[in-house]
């Protein structure tokens, strides 16, 4: 909600967002760290879904985030495709300390692949590899770290496991080559991250953009401002080459010119 | 919206006592006048829920004021009560009527004020087998500082900002065989202290079938969302995510001001987002349905419309459902803008509103008061009242020798306008008439109408609230000469004259007029004194300045020399519009704010300089 700060006369694209996935695997953790470059422990689960914007730049183009990070207890699951519908993209996350819960991200992209804009770049998002990096330098107390996601749907495994830079590894329930191999073949962006330290959030929403057709978007909707216009306009995959977040970045905030 | 959305409509259903009667015939009634017993002693009844709705508390119908197993935490419902007062759920009950099973956030109601959001909420005559429809409501709030002060309210009363309440209600009607009346009717309704039409409908218009699909999640998420929001500043634009959508909205300076689509602000905001549609602007009726089908038949009238309004002359405005009623009302009440309004208005006005008795009995009605009607019972309880307005088509072509009888279709007066005292002051734009008789006379069928409709909607906006402008001008340049001058303000506090600064060009605030020709011979010559009776010691000693005391003759002196803005017939038509404006309690309302306005720059002016 801060468009002040950004440049005066440039036209942004607007890029509906949409974070799925199951209770407690960090949805709100990662569009915090993206957004705010924050982390916050103990966070409370999302009712409904929680509206977030965050501009960034791309080379010469602007683009918009509005991000909607969807709530993952099951009771609100009906009300997904308000979320979805019309959204140029999604981030589908699962926690990678949990198989279920990349279980439950499949059945969200086969959702999307389903009933979601036929365009959509969707990306999986395994999340919370700081528990399962020994060699983390923030790892020294994974027991208080591991409760930073739970909430009362799910609580996170590993949860006061008296856990040693050794036994890190073995908190993993989904094996990265699993993971991308599956993303692989279902067309899918893949990251591993830690909304934690910070690991990975930029380049997700980074790739997204380089996905996204914005110079069909504007084409589209030059001349005729409407929202539908921008899902519809949307023709096939997105030209690649030469577009990039400035690469000096760590931080979202760094990334994004607001 | 819903369409791509796996829907369980009767999910929610009223249970009835295990002991009522079985079915009666399925015949529709009128949603809130049954002629059943009205008996009080009702066992409470509660909801019962399909189990597509997983998780929810059974005891969430325990109290009013719980909806279903909603809860937030406190800070949260301050937040959301920013924006609204509660969201009310308001079903039909077969012995009483329309009656609110539930409030959320809890709010502490005197039982008439329940029952008038109650009744408020529906549609008084059937309208349709199955379906949705949008209207809204204005009730007073009484003064509960002398009640029973046995009562000990658990909840908070309603905020309010002028003494009402204001209410937008989505009300549906499904067929449900498993119902004695053979449908389920119920409203889903906001409650809040805002006068902002476009919005609240905005938000029904998403939230409404979401939640008769998915019942209270649905609620839930929408009540976050709102709670999530920044505050509804005065004069912001402000860009909101509800339920998956982004709305942008504009809140305007004052619940006068003039919000206009081709202000700095909405172009600004436009250019920048490529993909933006238009903002909405809060205090506007809502756009959709066109306003143009609700007065197509007193299209010609509309001036003589506009004059009554701006007189403050009170207005009966009938329609067929309340969702018209209450997009003219709103419409009209914009009009006048920037002129405070002065009046009353209620956008639905039923039999059972506690102020029925007050508004509404063998007296003249109150000046400046549109009441919004949907039920026949009124054409005959107001027939003392000097004008009615009723929205509608013009009855098919074919039948027009016909009219009368062609019109029995539907109860209560014919769609048009009448009048037992108003004869029209000012011309009529013939140009734009035929624009909105072109529009309206285009077939159903031509792909063009939509758009040709929507435009001349907008277009006729522009045209009345140009007028409302142009009405001021006069006064305004006469206002300006009632401004202490530089010199007069200097003598005022003793010290000499400093050059001819820009007091005029602060502007007797007029929303979006365009500025005033300044009338710039009132500086007295320099070295000359002269009477000063626009400044007073106050208490303290130091000079109070303000606006010299307006005189009606010279006023009218100035009217007559340098005429008007507006187009009248005649200029002695011209000199009776203005006498009679003079008295309504409007000009009252807005002369004191331009005193006060005036009164501000001019101690602010002091002060920078002392």
């Amino acid at each position: 909600m801060t468009d002040a700060a950004s440049g005066a006369a440039e036209r942004s694209v607007q890029v509906k967002l949409v974070l799925l996935g199951e209770a407690a695997v960090g949805k709100s953790s990662v569009v915090l760290r993206f957004v705010s470059d924050e982390f916050q422990a103990n966070k409370e689960p999302t009712i409904g879904a929680a509206f977030l914007t965050q501009k960034c730049r791309l080379e010469d183009r602007v683009l918009r985030y509005e991000i909607w990070d969807t709530a993952g207890q099951e009771r609100f699951h009906s009300l997904a495709p308000m979320y979805y519908r019309n959204a140029q993209a999604a981030v589908v996350v699962y926690d990678v300390t949990k198989a279920t819960s990349l279980e439950k991200a499949k059945t969200w992209v086969k959702e999307l692949q389903r009933q979601a804009n036929p365009n959509i770049v969707i990306a999986l998002v395994g999340n919370k590899v700081d528990l399962v990096q020994p060699s983390q330098p923030s790892s020294d107390s994974v027991a208080v770290d591991a409760e930073d996601e739970a909430d009362d749907a799910t609580a996170t495994p590993g949860e006061n496991a008296g856990s040693t830079s050794g036994e890190a590894e073995s908190l993993r329930q989904v094996p990265r080559e699993e993971a991308e191999a599956y993303a692989q073949e279902a067309g899918l962006l893949f990251f591993e991250t830690s909304a934690k330290t910070g690991e990975g959030i930029v380049e997700v929403f980074t790739e997204i953009a380089k996905k996204i057709p914005i110079d069909q978007i504007l084409a589209s909707t030059r001349g005729n401002a409407g929202r539908g216009g921008a899902a519809g306009g949307r023709a096939g995959a997105g030209q690649e080459g030469g577009v990039n977040l400035q690469e000096n970045t760590n931080k979202a905030r760094d990334a994004c010119s607001c | 919206m819903a369409e791509d959305i796996e829907t369980d409509i009767g999910s929610l259903t009223l249970s009835h006592p295990s002991d009522s009667p079985p079915g009666r015939s399925l015949s529709l009634r009128s949603p809130s006048s049954p002629h059943l017993p009205r008996n009080k002693s009702v066992q409470p009844r509660r909801l019962s829920r399909s189990n597509t709705l997983p998780r929810l508390p059974s005891s969430s119908h325990k109290r009013t004021g719980s909806m279903d197993g909603l809860s937030m935490e406190p800070e949260k419902i301050v937040k959301l009560r920013r924006w609204l007062q509660g969201l009310a759920i308001v079903d039909f009950d077969l012995d009483v009527g329309p009656k609110i099973c539930s409030i959320y956030p809890p709010l502490d109601l005197t039982p008439s004020e329940a029952e008038n959001i109650a009744f408020s909420s529906f549609p008084d005559s059937a309208q349709f087998e199955e379906g949705a429809q949008v209207h809204s409501f204005r009730i007073r709030l009484q003064d509960t500082s002398e009640a029973d002060p046995e009562h000990a309210p658990g909840a908070p009363r309603p905020t309010e900002h002028d003494g009402f309440l204001y209410g937008f209600s989505y009300f549906s009607q499904r067929r449900d065989a498993s119902s004695r009346r053979g449908y389920q009717q119920r409203s889903l309704v906001i409650l809040t202290h805002f006068s902002y039409p476009a919005i609240f409908y905005a938000l029904l218009a998403k939230l409404g079938p979401m939640f008769m699909a998915h019942g209270g999640p649905m609620l839930e998420s929408a009540c976050h969302n709102i709670a999530g929001w920044p505050d509804p500043c005065p004069g912001i634009s402000l860009e909101l995510g509800f339920l998956g959508a982004v709305l942008n909205v504009l809140i305007p300076h004052t619940d006068d001001a003039q919000q206009g689509a081709n202000s700095a602000v909405v172009n600004e905001r436009r250019g920048r987002l490529a993909t933006q549609e238009p903002p909405i602007l809060v205090s506007l009726a809502p756009s959709d349905p066109p306003i143009l089908t609700l007065f197509e038949a007193s299209f010609s009238h509309l001036w003589s419309i506009w004059e009554c309004l701006v007189l403050c002359e009170p207005i009966l405005i009938f329609g067929s459902s309340p969702a018209m009623t209450s997009q003219a009302i709103w419409w009209l009440r914009d009009l006048i803008r920037p002129i405070p309004f002065a009046g009353d208005f209620r956008p639905f006005f039923t039999i059972h509103d506690a102020e029925h008795a007050v508004l509404v009995n063998p007296r003249p009605p109150r000046a400046g008061l549109l009441l919004g009607v949907t039920n026949p019972f009124f054409e005959r309880a107001c027939k003392h009242w000097p004008h009615a307005l009723s929205l509608g088509r013009i009855p098919p072509k074919k039948s027009r020798r016909n009219r009368e009888k062609e019109s029995s279709i539907g109860p209560g007066p014919s769609p048009g306008w009448t009048t037992h005292t108003h004869k029209r002051y000012i011309s009529r734009d013939r140009a734009l008439l035929k624009r909105l008789e072109d529009a309206c006379s285009m077939s159903n069928d031509d792909p063009r109408r939509a758009a040709l409709m929507r435009d001349a909607s907008t277009a006729l906006r522009e045209h009345f609230s140009a007028r409302t402008a142009a009405l001021l001008v006069p006064l305004q340049r006469y206002l300006q000469s009632l401004i202490p001058t530089p010199s007069e303000s200097a003598y005022a506090r003793g010290v000499s004259p400093l050059p001819r600064t820009s007091l005029s060009s602060t502007s007797l605030s007029t929303g979006s007029s365009a500025s005033l020709p300044r009338t710039a011979n009132n500086t007295p010559p320099p070295g000359r004194v002269t009477p000063v009776p626009a400044h007073a010691r106050a208490a303290d000693g130091s000079v109070a300045l303000r606006l010299k005391p307006f005189s009606e003759r010279a006023f009218l002196a100035s009217l007559a020399s340098h005429g008007a803005a507006l187009p009248f017939k005649s200029g002695g038509r011209r000199q009776e519009f203005y006498t009679r404006w003079l008295r309504t309690p409007a000009f009252g309302v807005w002369l004191a704010r331009q005193e006060e306005a005036v009164g501000k720059v001019l101690s602010g002016e002091s002060r920078g300089r002392g």
